[in-house]
């Protein structure tokens, strides 16, 4: 098609900014238009199909686009923490799904096809359908399947009215004798399904909880926002520590490994020293475990770029306002 | 359209039914792309990350309602990127008085070790858009690199509006002809 041809037909008038949607498609699939426009744009297509074509060839186009920017490689470290940060949202929002409950006799909505939304290319949560009530299988199969017992023939010697009254005594009985079963076997029945119930969903939980933990543990050590502090020993053994400090949540996590036990009625204590802040900042105080070890979690907020130093000194237990013994570890 | 693209739609289809592994397994297919446009229309590596972050999110959560017949997975998850991303050039409120959008936009390239291919589909592109008559094809880059919507467009050039819809639409026009031609000679690429 030459340009005058394509003037020809799609040429509006200078004058006139109240256009047809058909001139507003580049615009929608560039994203220039106005969010009234785009929801007039997106209004009209789902209800012409040469339209919703139209869109969807621009949007096309405007993907290609996309391979005008040159190839990046994203930080692997800052991905990963993207992706496991995702990865853990993700299972935490199925959970919810999952174990929302329907309510009793909730109606649910069969989806129509080609029902969109917004986006091209994306079909919507259907926003009409059909109504079918909630299925609950098996039940109107089993009670159309129940028959009511035919009594053929009576036994001799009874009147009808005296064998009627046996009839409805001895059904009486059956029934009761049968109801009073059926009871306690659905008891026995639901409180065995509730303590296993109880005992998978506390599992379940428990194991949801366990990997939420991890998968922020990893996100929040691969994250953008994370500056990791390496401390070296000071002495004659060999004691290291790591400490991370999320500069997002202001969360300080130290690993420390190989270390002594401080002396009696002496603690370890952590020390930021910070720029602009004259004596170090406590960052709290720890013993190791019997090998040496020890976790510690802080909260203390600070400047993205203010950290300088992190020390660990020997302190009268209880911690000191500052450091006054040996130090132990340091970074920077 | 994409040679795995069949792949994807599958993808998608896990994602929707709830399994994460096929998220991961879909960021690590599309991840680069994402990034790559965010980040060069971004200018801003941070920015771009959570770009991608707040992508592959609404890819989970909108799983459900993506629809094949309507366009390829990669193209729906460059509509979703492109959004995030003129969400974030639109917040910013200094679009106009950014450093002008020049070549350095259109033409960048990659490490051409890295991206041989890559680099051959982009140069197509670029001679596409170059072929525009000037009007058309600045009132494309304003919109596309810039994130102006067609009536900041219009003030920014001094043009009426209905001229800039106008050469929006001859633009895109033109440039899906082109574009389209390059699609059938097979030169195709995976970003």
């Amino acid at each position: 098609m030459s340009d005058d041809e394509l003037m020809h037909e799609g040429e509006i008038p200078d004058d006139q900014s109240e256009t047809p949607p058909l001139h507003d498609v580049a615009g929608g699939a560039l994203g220039a238009l106005t969010p009234e426009e785009l929801a007039e744009l997106r209004a009209e297509s789902n209800i012409d199909p040469q339209l919703w074509n139209d869109l969807a060839s621009m949007e096309e186009t405007v993907a290609e686009l996309a391979r005008l920017s040159p190839t990046q490689r994203i930080n692997r470290g800052r991905s990963a923490g993207i992706r496991s940060r995702l990865v853990s949202r993700a299972a935490a929002s199925r959970g919810a799904r999952t174990s929302a409950p329907r309510a009793p006799g909730e109606l649910v909505m069969a989806p129509v096809q080609g029902q969109r939304d917004g986006a091209r290319g994306v079909k919507s949560e259907p926003a009409q359908g059909t109504v079918v009530p909630h299925a609950k299988p098996g039940f109107a199969r089993e009670t159309s399947a129940r028959t009511v017992p035919v009594i053929a023939g009576r036994p001799a010697g009874l009147g009808g009215w005296q064998f009627l009254a046996a009839a409805s005594l001895v059904g009486c009985l059956a029934t009761g004798s049968l109801l009073y079963k059926t009871l306690r076997e659905r008891d026995s029945l639901r409180t065995a399904v509730t303590a296993r119930s109880a005992d998978e969903g506390a599992k379940i939980v428990s194991l949801q909880g366990d990997v939420a933990k991890k998968d922020s543990m990893i996100a929040s050590l691969t994250g953008p926002n994370m500056r990791v502090v390496d401390l070296v020993t000071l002495a004659s053994q060999d004691p290291v520590a790591r400490m991370f400090w999320d500069r997002k949540t202001q969360q300080w996590t130290m690993y420390a490994y190989n270390l002594r036990q401080p002396k009696p009625g002496k603690t370890f204590q952590v020390w930021l020293i910070a720029a602009g802040v004259p004596a170090p900042i406590s960052a709290g105080t720890f013993h190791p475990d019997a090998k040496g070890a020890a976790v510690m979690h802080a909260s203390y907020p600070m400047d993205r770029g203010a950290l300088q130093k992190v020390a660990i000194s020997e302190e009268p237990d209880g911690g000191m306002p500052s450091p006054t013994g040996p130090i132990i570890l340091a970074g920077r | 359209m994409h040679d795995a693209s069949h792949d994807d739609a599958g993808v998608i289809r896990r994602i929707a039914d709830g399994d994460e592994s096929a998220l991961a397994q879909l960021y690590d297919r599309w991840v680069e792309s994402v990034y790559s446009m965010a980040s060069h229309l971004l200018r801003d590596t941070d920015e771009a990350e959570d770009v991608v972050e707040e992508t592959f999110w609404q890819v989970w959560q909108r799983a459900g309602s993506y629809d094949p017949s309507r366009g390829t997975v990669r193209t729906w998850i460059l509509t979703i990127a492109r959004s995030r991303t003129l969400d974030r050039l639109r917040a910013r409120n200094r679009r106009l008085t950014d450093t002008p959008m020049t070549d350095d936009m259109v033409a960048a390239e990659s490490d051409p070790l890295l991206d041989a291919e890559g680099n051959e589909r982009r140069s197509l592109i670029q001679m596409a858009l170059r072929e525009l008559p000037d009007d058309q094809r600045v009132t494309l880059e304003l919109a596309y690199f810039r994130g102006l919507s067609q009536s900041e467009i219009a003030e920014f050039l001094s043009e009426p509006l209905g001229t800039i819809k106008t050469r929006m639409r001859l633009g895109m026009q033109k440039l899906r002809v082109k574009l389209g031609l390059l699609r059938d000679s097979g030169v195709e690429g995976a970003g």
